[in-house]
């Protein structure tokens, strides 16, 4: 029975997206910034990055361009009025999904349900690809799936031990200590992490439209910028946890199609509402869990307000 | 927001407005703006927008005088005002869904699920009662929708009063759950016999628990003034009793009102549990008034678009009422421009760019363009020593992490 295998690599596969999301809002998070809305931003990468494969038939130019259009979008769209601006966090958050959501429409009207033919290149991990079980489990995947794996380690290795890395976290936990007592460029931090998080988000859209799905449909994300909200609560702002939590999720994902394989005796839809279930759950065991102190940045979701 | 008590006026000085010559005689101040101001910002920002849609419309559909076209068919035709009424119905009661959270700090985005719960058990109501007379149907569907609205926030309420888990995420999750859950019973035993294929709907609703129409501009449905009807009541309710002073207290601080003697936690469930029983009400007056079958088009995002409207809307029931009928020509103006090939999904960037400009400005309504006092005045001051400065908005702080309430 290759079931198994079959279904570990998709959960990964499904999982890859949210984990590249999380990565991102993370980062975001880590300098103060809530952003509620990277499910527009997913949007905005999967209909560029479908569109673009399209026309150009190189997924990986498709994967860069959704990356690209993640984070213009949420610079304009996010760190203009809260950056910029100084204007309260959630209801641009809110503002960026709406505009995601109609602005992806408006591009892929013409491409809905067309699949994308050129898939990414597959990395097959040398050594690793001649033991039998073990390729097909970890090594033979897109490359995507390999850097969304690293990436929370580098994130880690960063914010912990490098200077830039402390800075960030000054930035979070206490912008204006942070901009008077070490001299950050608090603004322009804050500005640069909003883009990060927009490529992440913008690059987690695109792959999960051009890769795990193959096509454009309309709202292909389906909450998946929320479940990567509560993967980051999940992980208690330790980029390593972000990885336990999206793959979790990203086995409820394909639960259903589990289900319909294995012909179990649940309906379908209760499958399909595993993911979502998920999400309230891993957040429940997170507050749950013993000696719970809050992890989260200090002025995370905290408004500013510039002056000169 | 306008959605805080009072507080005393603190006055910052702006340090810049870019321009030099000015800046000798002119400066910003900064204070909490009144209702007035912040209502006037809050429309500057839906003209602005509404403004750039049409701009949009005008330059990409090449029809000579478009606007007026769609407007006039809106406005002064019986199918369009019909049509208008259909539309604004449902918001009144999913934007008191948000709003009610709202003077509490806390984000219900949760209408949507809620609105389809509330449909859920009016229909399991409905089909367990099938030969009730049409008044009980009517009064117990509406019972039971609420009902299933807060219950199906209940989850949410759970683990935020006890655990203090963000309800942005949690009452969006169940929204999912709600679109799968209910296609689980149409797709069964609730199922329309004759559907084929691809859409898929519920057997029809009684035929006693229809709404009567009213004989208005050739049939409203009476639903509007029962929407109409219960968001003012319940407006009202909740403006001038303790529940809703508390509301304000709690939105305004949480340590503080429990310090106060404001039990936090029962305020904060009541509030969304409130929340979701509108929601699932509003989703049976759609289903009585217009649908009268449980499908998955019953809502349009109307859970959705109500955070909208109840963003707008400020913390006032007249906002709510206002705003819905707003939204409700920009969705029929939507719909109609459908044939010129714009699609009504548009709208989201409309609502989107609605938001984001309603958020700038509540910042611009804080900061007001005085003259400079000669001698003393704004100028004694103190300057603040860097560029930034916190202002806690407490509610969306905690609405993140942390352990109050």
């Amino acid at each position: 029975m290759h079931t198994f295998e079959l279904y570990f690599a998709a959960a990964i596969l499904a999982g890859t997206p949210l984990l590249l999301a999380a990565t991102g809002e993370l980062l975001g998070e880590t300098v103060g910034l809530l952003n509620v809305g990277i499910e527009g931003v997913m949007l905005i990468g999967a209909v560029t990055g479908v569109v673009v494969t399209l026309h150009t038939n190189n997924a990986e130019l498709g994967l860069l361009v959704g990356a690209l259009a993640g984070a213009v979008f949420l610079l304009v769209f996010y760190a203009l009025p809260v950056v910029a601006l100084g204007t309260e966090q959630i209801l641009p958050g809110f503002g960026v999904w709406f505009v995601g959501l109609g602005l992806s429409q408006l591009i892929g009207v013409n491409y809905e349900n067309t699949p994308v033919s050129s898939g990414s290149t597959v990395v097959r991990l040398p050594g690793i690809d001649r033991i039998p079980v073990v390729k097909e489990l970890i090594g033979q995947y897109p490359w995507p799936v390999y850097l969304a794996f690293v990436l929370p380690f580098v994130v880690a290795w960063v914010l912990a031990r490098t200077r830039h890395g402390r800075n960030l976290r000054a930035i979070g936990e206490d912008p204006v200590a942070a901009s008077a007592g070490a001299g950050i460029a608090v603004r322009w931090w804050r500005t640069v992490y909003v883009a990060v998080n927009g490529l992440l988000g913008g690059f987690a859209g695109a792959v999960l439209a051009v890769i795990a799905v193959g096509e454009w449909g309309t709202d292909v994300t389906a909450g998946r910028g929320f479940i990567a909200l509560a993967v980051v609560i999940f992980s208690g702002w330790r980029s390593m946890r972000l990885i336990v939590g999206a793959y979790i999720i990203g086995a409820l994902l394909i639960l259903a199609d589990l289900g319909g394989a294995l012909s179990w005796p649940i309906p379908s839809e209760f499958l399909d509402m595993m993911p979502y279930i998920g999400a309230v759950a891993i957040l429940t065991v997170w507050a749950l869990r013993p000696g719970r102190r809050a992890a989260a940045p200090g002025s995370l979701g905290v408004r500013l307000k510039y002056s000169g | 927001m306008s959605l805080s008590l009072p507080t005393v006026t603190d006055v910052h000085v702006r340090q810049s407005i870019g321009v030099r010559s000015l800046r000798s005689r002119w400066t910003w101040i900064r204070q909490e703006p009144s209702e007035t101001r912040s209502w006037i910002c809050r429309l500057i920002a839906v003209v602005l927008a509404l403004v750039v849609a049409g701009a949009y419309l005008v330059i990409t559909v090449h029809v000579p005088d478009v606007l007026g076209l769609v407007l006039r068919t809106t406005f002064t035709t019986a199918p369009g005002l019909q049509e208008l009424v259909v539309l604004a119905t449902p918001f009144f009661l999913t934007a008191m869904a948000a709003q009610i959270p709202l003077r509490v700090g806390l984000w219900n985005v949760g209408g949507e699920g809620q609105f389809f719960a509330g449909a859920w058990l009016a229909t399991a109501f409905a089909f367990s009662l099938p030969h009730a007379p049409g008044g009980v149907l009517i009064i117990g569907m509406l019972l039971a929708g609420a009902v299933g609205g807060a219950i199906w926030v209940a989850i949410p309420v759970l683990v935020k009063t006890l655990l203090n888990v963000n309800e942005i995420i949690t009452t969006l999750m169940l929204n999912f759950a709600a679109t799968y859950w209910i296609a689980y019973w149409i797709t069964g035993s609730w199922r329309y016999p004759s559907t084929q294929g691809g859409t898929i709907e519920s057997r029809f609703m009684p035929a006693q628990s229809n709404l009567p129409l009213i004989h208005l501009a050739g049939g409203l449905d009476s639903g509007l003034i029962i929407a109409v009807a219960l968001t003012i009541a319940v407006g009202l309710a909740v403006r001038y009793s303790i529940f809703g002073y508390r509301t304000l207290i709690v939105g305004s601080g949480r340590a503080v009102s429990s310090y106060a003697g404001v039990r936090v936690r029962w305020v904060i469930a009541l509030s969304l549990l409130l929340g979701g029983a509108l929601a699932g009400a509003g989703g049976v007056l759609q289903l009585i008034g217009n649908s009268h079958q449980l499908t998955p088009g019953l809502s349009d995002n109307t859970g959705y678009l109500g955070i909208a409207v109840a963003v707008l809307a400020g913390g006032s029931v007249l906002g709510v009422i206002v705003m819905s009928c707003l939204l409700a020509v920009i969705m029929s103006v939507g719909q109609a421009v459908q044939i010129y090939g714009v699609s009504s999904e548009d709208v989201f960037i409309l609502i989107g760019l609605l938001l984001l400009l309603a958020t700038i400005a509540e910042v611009v309504a804080k900061y007001r363009l005085v003259r400079k006092v000669p001698t003393g005045g704004t100028a004694r001051v103190p300057k603040e020593p860097v560029g930034l400065a916190p202002s806690v908005s407490e509610s969306s702080r905690a609405a993140v992490a942390g352990d109050v309430g």
